[in-house]
């Protein structure tokens, strides 16, 4: 059964990217025409963390799996064999789990066989091989069991060879006192030419007689290989190039030759995290090799995090939905220019709707939740997934009341055989998986690098001694991708609001909140004395609203009523310190709609000072609570900040104009859930 | 459920080679069978038996000419033919002339097949002798196996295969055989002669199938006939019983068409002027073989026999209407009174007749032929003198070492008809090697017919069953007529050779001018 997988049809597609690289629909049902006649591009979809794209190879995989050739390599995660010796690199290690992965047999089509490559590993596992540790020779050989299987299912899989090789090996040394790499790396490959490989497949040695320095002779090449890897630096990096193109040449020829005609379709290599140094490795010398000339037939398609990654700078860029139907990619001078970039792109609100309605058919959630997510999300597939999921396995007495909010504060119900995870800080460790992200929700209360270093100076003693805390944390949230905006230090609104949620509830101290408020009182104490929109907006972040409002009242009259609003809405865009499973409606919605008690006014207001006051307390938690990411808004405040805002072009002297536009606009900004314009009625909405 | 199906077939059938090879096969698949079916619709049907032999319309019998072995689907000829493709084989084309034995050979009569058993195990011992033991004689002799098929049915078609045989390589020379005086025969006869081919006749009698003196009577030139002609046999019929024609009785069949029922009831009637008795007559179905319902004709006639004088009967018929006539003679009322019945050839066949009431001859009965060759008529016996001219005793032992090698098991020679044939194909032997030229390898066609007058005095050929003189017309002069008795055990005894001229010819051996 495929995955849903919203928004990435476009590559998923019978006639989508995939389907058009591979020759293949999924399942391998039908022929598809090639898109790129034979060159093919490395495709590397790019993407921040959660943006789907080890989804997206994943479910690649789970469609192509057992109809052509296909290997899924996370290059984040390639684990070192216990006690190897220094015959392995994380790049062998690589060819040999992609090799193992691309061989079984696939439907019509015989295993791919791989003697290339497993003479070139042969050679090189027996670096570093003595007289006196032939335990770890054997251990090095008999990793090497499941690719010599592809040559040769039974002999390589029995393991005889591993004796026959040992005992070989033993004699080299009584003959040589000092054997050098190369001597054992000739005498391996030979023994196990001889009681591996068939007649047929010998000829395969001749293959490393292109190598630097072996002048056509295969086992001079594969001499010189074990050399060199054993050199490491440079040359290294050229042996486990070769053998990178060993794995293609074996792919090759599973398609070429005698075999020809008897598969349909292309292999494929997906490579997660490709942006680490093994995709590098891996990717580059397929693309040197292109570049020359060479027509390797291997569909590669590749997950980076980092957009601008130096290795794509020649790459065709593109935006996934562009690719439904073609993607040329044309082929410069440069070797880079072998890549195409697809940016994968977030969910639109419709996408976002049918996840959340496939996760709650019958639609007891309220209607505008899956719309308010999108806001939170931004479309990240990963958030809206997993908020979709909490949206689903939402308590019934809860379902009817949610908001974005609520749904961080749920748990959810991974897999079947884990008790269900809390919501927040999952979706936080997957979009950020660092080690303490402590120092991450502190910082997250700030507004720029200014304010960081100060807050990470008053609370983050502790975590300083390696360098500026801040700093650190503003460039790794670059290197991640990160977006940086004007008015906060973490722009992203999930990831802020996620880590402010951490802030907040972390500690289960309620209802003290120590950590968050001490967070936002010393970032107030840094603002102050003089009542500003941030020192006002870390007021309401601490829950108080009437310097906001008082300052709010005396600046109304000033002439700047554009600035006026735009101070409105910086202040009401802080986050509402919020009680975790607050029953009941916002509270903000009473004080908006006039419903909650006045409470205390400031003292010495004649009549219409207090109507005013009064008047932009409403409107000031209407805004707050219309813009606030994790609230549903609310058609009946936002008529309530319309009225408001109506009747204060009323009072002002000379800027009823952009006070009236703002009652006319910044509803609807609302209602089409766009930040607040300003001047309201801007276009672009900022 | 299509769409499922053609799923299935492509998952099955993906890589181009798959479809390549599904391709390839369905394909051969489909040319095959349509190649199959249409050659099968479009070519006529094969009734070809053998080289040279087709299935009839019917497809009951293979008819044709064959000399490599084949056996015609009798399983009785298969031994003797096998012998025969064997000794053909042996044969360089070029070095040999042809002779074809003209037989029924598929005839499902019991009693034909013996007789063409017979008569191919006496044709292929003279074979064996031309080309063995006759002093290496050019040219050498290739005997074919000719089928007219069942009652001669298909004579038409194997004469005019017999006829396009006279050029190389088979040079055909001679036809022998011709062993029933039949229409069919005649008309086989006539063709073949027509076409210039030498025929020497083996076991037919009926004088129509013969030449005679006068203008209009050289029907066949160039038939030649080793067996005396019915008149010959009723000559010497009547020679050997001195019959007082007071006491004998004619039972003649009135059925015409028959030549050898015709040519005995002219003959008989011939000697039997002034009998008292007028002939007694009976009707046999159109084919003779058949039983019909002449059983009761006979037992009638058997009252009215028994009301006469009559001793001797004189049966001008098939044999089995005489066999039927034997058995109603068996029961007769008269049994106190002896009987001598005299016929034709054609009691030969009793011998083999199971339907014969065995214990009729006991009863004062006996039957008494003119056979063509008995086995006993040319050695020496005691009490029974063998005639110094004729025949010989050294021409017979020749005759016995040479038939020994036709067959395995003993050849039974007590018919004669193995003798016959014999003789016949020595005649024909003995025509083509003296019309062969000196420096020739084979004679011509033409030559070959006009041998027939030479073959006498000095120039006869000294058969088995007597000496063979032939007349101007082709016919035997004074052949040996064995008189034979039917015994009870079915055998047929020796009597006493019989003389159409009455005595044994002179050493000479020359006919007198007749008319």
């Amino acid at each position: 059964m495929d995955r849903e997988l919203y928004g990435r049809e476009a590559v998923l597609h019978d006639s989508g990217l995939v389907a058009r690289l591979s020759g293949l629909t999924r399942h391998g049902a039908a022929r598809v025409a090639y898109e790129h006649g034979d060159d093919p591009p490395v495709t590397v979809f790019t993407g921040g963390r959660g943006m789907g794209k080890t989804a997206l190879l994943k479910e690649v995989r789970n469609r192509y799996k057992g109809y052509t050739p296909l290997a899924l390599l996370d290059c984040a995660h390639v684990e070192p064999p216990a006690d190897h010796g220094p015959g392995w690199s994380e790049v062998t290690g690589a060819l040999t789990e992609l090799a193992v992965q691309l061989s079984p047999k696939v439907l019509a089509a015989k295993p791919v066989q791989f003697p290339r490559l497993s003479l070139g590993l042969v050679a090189v596992a027996s670096l570093g091989w003595s007289q006196e540790d032939d335990e770890r020779a054997r251990n090095d050989l008999l990793r090497l069991g499941p690719l010599l299987a592809t040559v040769d299912a039974t002999k390589g899989a029995a393991g005889n060879w591993v004796a026959k090789v040992l005992s070989k090996l033993a004699a080299n040394f009584a003959e040589a006192a000092a054997p050098m790499a190369g001597v054992l790396a000739e005498a391996t490959v030979e023994t196990v030419l001889e009681e591996v490989f068939g007649r047929f497949q010998r000829a395969s040695e001749n293959w490393y007689g292109s190598y630097r320095n072996a002048g056509g002779r295969g086992k001079a090449g594969l001499r010189q290989l074990a050399i060199d890897f054993e050199q490491g630096g440079r040359r290294r990096r050229e042996a486990e190039d070769f053998l990178v193109g060993a794995l293609t040449e074996d792919l090759l020829h599973a398609y070429t030759g005698l075999r020809r005609g008897t598969r349909i379709g292309r292999p494929v290599l997906l490579l997660d995290n490709a942006h680490e140094q093994l995709g590098r490795q891996l990717v580059e010398p397929i693309l040197r090799a292109r570049a020359d000339g060479r027509r390797d037939r291997v569909v590669v398609l590749a997950a980076s995090r980092v957009r601008e990654h130096e290795g794509l700078r020649h790459a065709t860029r593109t935006r996934l939905p562009e690719t439904a139907h073609r993607a040329p990619c044309p082929r410069g001078t440069s070797v880079g220019s072998g890549i195409l970039a697809v940016e994968l792109t977030p969910l639109s609100p419709a996408q976002t709707r049918a996840a959340f309605d496939r996760q709650d058919p019958a639609g007891r959630t309220p209607a505008e939740l899956s719309r308010a997510v999108h806001r939170l999300t931004g479309g990240r597939p990963l958030g809206v997934a997993l908020l979709g999921r909490a949206a689903g396995e939402a308590p019934a007495e809860l379902r009817s009341g949610l908001t974005p909010g609520g749904l961080l504060d749920l748990t959810v119900e991974l897999r079947e055989d884990t008790p269900p995870v809390p919501v927040a800080p999952t979706l936080l460790a997957e979009l950020l998986p660092v080690r303490r992200p402590g120092p991450y929700a502190v910082l997250a209360a700030t507004h720029d690098e200014e304010s960081a270093r100060v807050l990470a100076h008053a609370r983050l003693q502790g975590e300083s001694l390696d360098g500026d805390v801040a700093l650190r944390v503003r460039d790794r949230l670059r290197s991640e991708d990160w977006q940086e905006g004007p008015r906060h230090f973490v722009a992203d609104p999930l990831l802020r609001a996620l880590l402010l949620h951490r802030l907040r509830f972390e500690d289960a101290d309620e209802p003290r909140y120590a950590a968050w408020r001490a967070v936002h009182e010393t970032l107030h104490r840094h603002y102050g004395p003089e009542p500003g929109p941030y020192r006002l907006h870390h007021d309401l972040a601490l829950g108080r609203t009437e310097e906001a409002v008082t300052h709010l009242r005396v600046t109304f009259p000033e002439q700047d009523v554009l600035g006026w609003l735009g101070r409105l809405r910086f202040v009401a865009a802080a986050p509402y310190p919020r009680e975790r499973n607050r029953p009941g409606p916002d509270p903000r919605r009473a004080v908006a709609l006039g419903q909650a008690p006045a409470g205390e006014l400031p003292s010495g207001l004649d009549a219409d000072s207090t109507e005013l006051h009064l008047s932009l307390r409403r409107l000031l938690h209407a805004v707050w609570l219309l813009t606030d990411p994790l609230a549903l808004p609310d058609d009946d405040v936002a008529d309530r900040l319309a009225h408001e805002l109506r009747r204060l072009s009323g009072r002002h002297l000379t800027g009823s104009g952009s006070l009236w536009d703002a009652a006319t606009h910044w509803p609807r900004d609302i209602r089409a859930w766009r930040e607040l314009s300003l001047p309201p009625g801007r276009e672009d909405g900022v | 459920m299509p769409d499922r199906l053609t799923d299935r077939l492509r998952r099955r059938v993906r890589t181009p080679r798959q479809k390549l090879v599904a391709a390839l096969a369905t394909a051969a698949v489909v040319i095959g069978l349509g190649g199959y079916g249409i050659a099968r619709l479009t070519t006529p049907e094969d009734r070809s038996c053998a080289a040279g032999v087709d299935r009839t319309e019917t497809g009951s019998e293979c008819v044709g000419v064959n000399g490599d072995g084949y056996d015609f689907g009798i399983p009785e000829l298969t031994e003797i033919a096998g012998a025969i493709g064997a000794e053909n084989a042996t044969l360089q084309p070029g070095e040999y002339a042809t002779v074809a034995v003209l037989l029924p050979l598929t005839s499902p009569d019991g009693g034909m097949r013996t007789k063409v058993l017979h008569e191919l195990q006496g044709a292929y011992a003279y074979q064996y002798r031309a080309n063995h033991e006759s002093n290496s004689q050019t040219p050498k002799i290739r005997l074919v196996l000719a089928n007219t098929g069942r009652g001669n049915a298909y004579w038409q078609a194997t004469t005019l295969q017999l006829t396009s045989m006279t050029g190389a390589p088979d040079r055909l020379r001679v036809v022998s055989g011709v062993a029933t005086s039949s229409t069919e025969m005649r008309q086989a006869v006539t063709a073949l002669t027509g076409a210039g081919i030498a025929v020497v006749g083996t076991t037919i009698t009926a004088d129509d199938i013969a030449n005679g003196p006068g203008a209009g009577n050289n029907r066949f030139p160039g038939l030649a006939r080793v067996s005396p002609t019915n008149s010959d046999e009723a000559k010497a019929l009547a020679h050997y019983g001195r019959v007082d024609a007071a006491k004998a009785l004619l039972v003649q069949d009135t059925r015409s068409g028959d030549h050898y029922t015709d040519t005995l009831k002219s003959a008989f009637a011939a000697s039997l002027k002034g009998a008292p008795y007028e002939p007694q007559l009976f009707t046999s179905p159109p084919d003779p073989t058949d039983e019909g319902t002449t059983a009761n004709t006979f037992r009638q006639i058997t009252h009215l026999i028994c009301d006469t004088r009559a001793e001797t009967v004189f049966f001008a018929g098939r044999h089995t209407q005489l066999r039927q006539f034997i058995n109603a003679l068996g029961s007769r009322g008269c049994t106190d009174r002896a009987f001598t019945i005299l016929t034709g050839d054609e009691g030969s066949y009793l011998g083999a007749d199971g339907k014969l009431d065995r214990d009729a001859l006991r009863t004062k009965l006996t039957v008494r032929y003119a056979s063509l060759a008995h086995p006993d008529a040319w050695k020496e016996a005691p009490g029974r003198r063998v005639p110094v001219t004729g025949g010989s005793v050294a021409a017979y032992s020749t005759f016995e070492t040479d038939i020994a090698r036709a067959s395995k098991k003993p050849v039974a020679l007590a018919d004669g008809q193995a003798i016959v044939a014999y003789d016949a194909m020595a005649t024909a032997v003995h025509a083509i090697r003296q019309a062969t030229p000196r420096d020739a390898q084979y004679p011509e066609l033409a030559d070959v017919v006009t041998q027939w007058p030479q073959v006498k005095g000095s120039l006869r050929v000294n058969g088995a069953s007597g000496w063979i003189c032939l007349d101007n017309h082709g016919n035997p002069y004074n052949k040996a007529v064995p008189i034979v008795e039917l015994a009870p055990d079915g055998s047929q005894r020796f009597v006493q050779i019989a003389w159409p001229e009455k005595n044994p010819p002179n050493t000479s051996c020359l006919p007198p001018k007749r008319g």
